[in-house]
């Protein structure tokens, strides 16, 4: 009695791995929360020590980076959800290709939101400056050829969930009879 | 198919890595101030032909380990008058050191000094400042990175100087004339630069229509009156359609014509509306 090879089928739940989904849900875990969170704190404590002695007040500046930061870890969420069913399914198997496909398209689209279009700007008023005639700074970084292009390279790995698929589909089915000839037995 | 599969992966994963790299490299130095644009230097304002020549020179360091090409500054006032161009240039910003700007502006006199007043007007304390914005706008990195810097600052023209605004009114209640009084005044302040001892007298004229702005001075004090028929507002509508129906635009200082364009008109009228609606609110003489 052979295993079914139709597209529904494999969307089973006794098709996937909770082991790879646990270690896919942990990865993007540390890629979209810890990094992230890691990156705050040091810059927190960096900006403690820039602040003591000069007149600029390093936390303003921290605190425009952190939204950045904020924004990139809300926008990931459905990543992070994305992830646990991406790791679940293994190559091969039809249910990986809308997850990844999804996975990569709304990378990209993280990539462009979070940045603002790939237009970094901090500002700070008078109060952070301390005294003098300055009354404010406005700094922006415009990175929209490199957002663009890690959008680009998002959009093609979405894509090659399907070279992924057509690589490993043989594989795939050869290890799903492998185990329906173990279960027989 | 799987060597292609493995390539593509390892290829994006090496170009990503890289461009993170490239980014963080390319954005530390920026981020950290590299580049920073410094005091303005030697500023001097005199006045010639009827216009505000502000000399001086502004120096921008840069800690960057490349020469940006193309960095375009501009120095700029903006209130609600609308914005005074005080420099508009590109330079080239040498590689981890200072580069030396000069600043060379004419203003029209009257515009300068009606800007000035209603960019001052509302202040209650004492002292004449005038709000300054420097931006550096450029590429670096091959073009692929960009950055803009924006300072604002007041540039302190006086340190105990007032003005209060007061105006005429014709039957109707329309700003007539609008008299301005700046007290407190020093000879070292830089506004006495551009106010000298004596009276002055630009007036404009298109078609007809004509508004005259004096600037009076006596030791510390100054009086600036701005005048032009029973309604000052209709008198610049009145300039400003002249002018776009082709007449011609005479502006005339201390009793010499000076040349002036339909974008220079534009800009006088535009900040002489401004004082004329400040002087709306003041009390009637």
């Amino acid at each position: 009695m052979g295993m079914k090879e139709d597209a529904i089928s494999d969307f089973r739940l006794r098709r996937g791995s909770p082991g790879g989904a646990f270690l896919s849900l942990c990865t993007a875990l540390v890629k979209y929360i810890m990094i992230p969170l890691g990156l705050l704190s040091l810059l927190g404590s960096l900006a403690n020590g820039l602040s003591s002695g000069s007149g600029l007040d390093f936390g303003t500046v921290i605190d425009q980076l952190a939204v950045y930061l904020d924004r990139l870890m809300v926008y990931a969420i459905p990543l992070i959800i994305l992830a646990i069913p991406l790791g679940f399914y293994p190559k091969g198997n039809y249910a990986r290709i809308p997850f990844k496909l999804v996975y990569g398209l709304y990378l990209a689209l993280l990539l462009l939101m979070f940045t603002d279009g790939g237009v970094l700007s901090i500002s700070l008023d008078g109060s952070a400056l301390g005294a003098g005639e300055i009354s404010g700074v406005r700094v922006d970084l415009r990175i929209q050829a490199v957002i663009y292009i890690l959008a680009l390279i998002s959009v093609v790995k979405a894509f090659m969930a399907f070279a992924e698929f057509g690589s490993y589909r043989k594989d795939y089915l050869d290890s799903l009879a492998e185990k329906a000839g173990d279960s027989e037995e | 198919m799987k060597a292609f599969v493995g390539l593509m992966k390892l290829a994006t994963t090496v170009v990503t890595f890289a461009l993170v790299v490239m980014l963080v490299i390319a954005i530390l130095p920026i981020a950290a101030g590299g580049i920073s644009p410094g005091e303005t230097t030697d500023m001097t304002a005199t006045v010639e032909d009827g216009e505000l020549r502000l000399t001086g020179g502004l120096s921008i360091t840069s800690s960057l380990n490349e020469d940006v090409e193309d960095v375009r500054i501009r120095m700029y006032s903006q209130s609600e008058s609308g914005t005074l161009d005080i420099m508009d240039s590109a330079v080239t910003l040498a590689a981890g050191g200072t580069t030396e700007v000069p600043i060379d502006v004419r203003v029209p006199i009257a515009e300068a000094v009606v800007y000035m007043i209603n960019a001052n007007a509302d202040k209650e304390a004492p002292g004449i400042g005038l709000p300054v914005t420097v931006s550096i706008d450029g590429t670096y990195f091959h073009r692929m990175l960009g950055f803009g810097f924006a300072l604002d600052y007041e540039v302190p023209l006086s340190e105990s100087g007032t003005i209060s605004v007061d105006s005429v009114r014709n039957a109707a209640g329309e700003v007539s004339r609008v008299d301005v009084d700046i007290g407190g005044l020093s000879d070292s302040d830089m506004v006495s630069q551009f106010i000298p001892e004596g009276t002055q007298e630009a007036t404009v004229s298109v078609g007809g229509s004509e508004v005259t702005v004096s600037l009076e001075r006596t030791g510390g004090s100054a009086k600036v009156t701005v005048s032009g028929g029973d309604s000052l507002k209709q008198t610049l509508d009145a300039l400003l359609d002249a002018a776009e129906a082709g007449d011609e635009i005479t502006f005339e200082y201390a009793g010499e014509t000076v040349a002036m364009t339909a974008e220079g008109l534009e800009d006088l009228v535009s900040v002489l509306r401004d004082l004329v609606d400040k002087a709306s609110e003041a009390g009637v003489i």
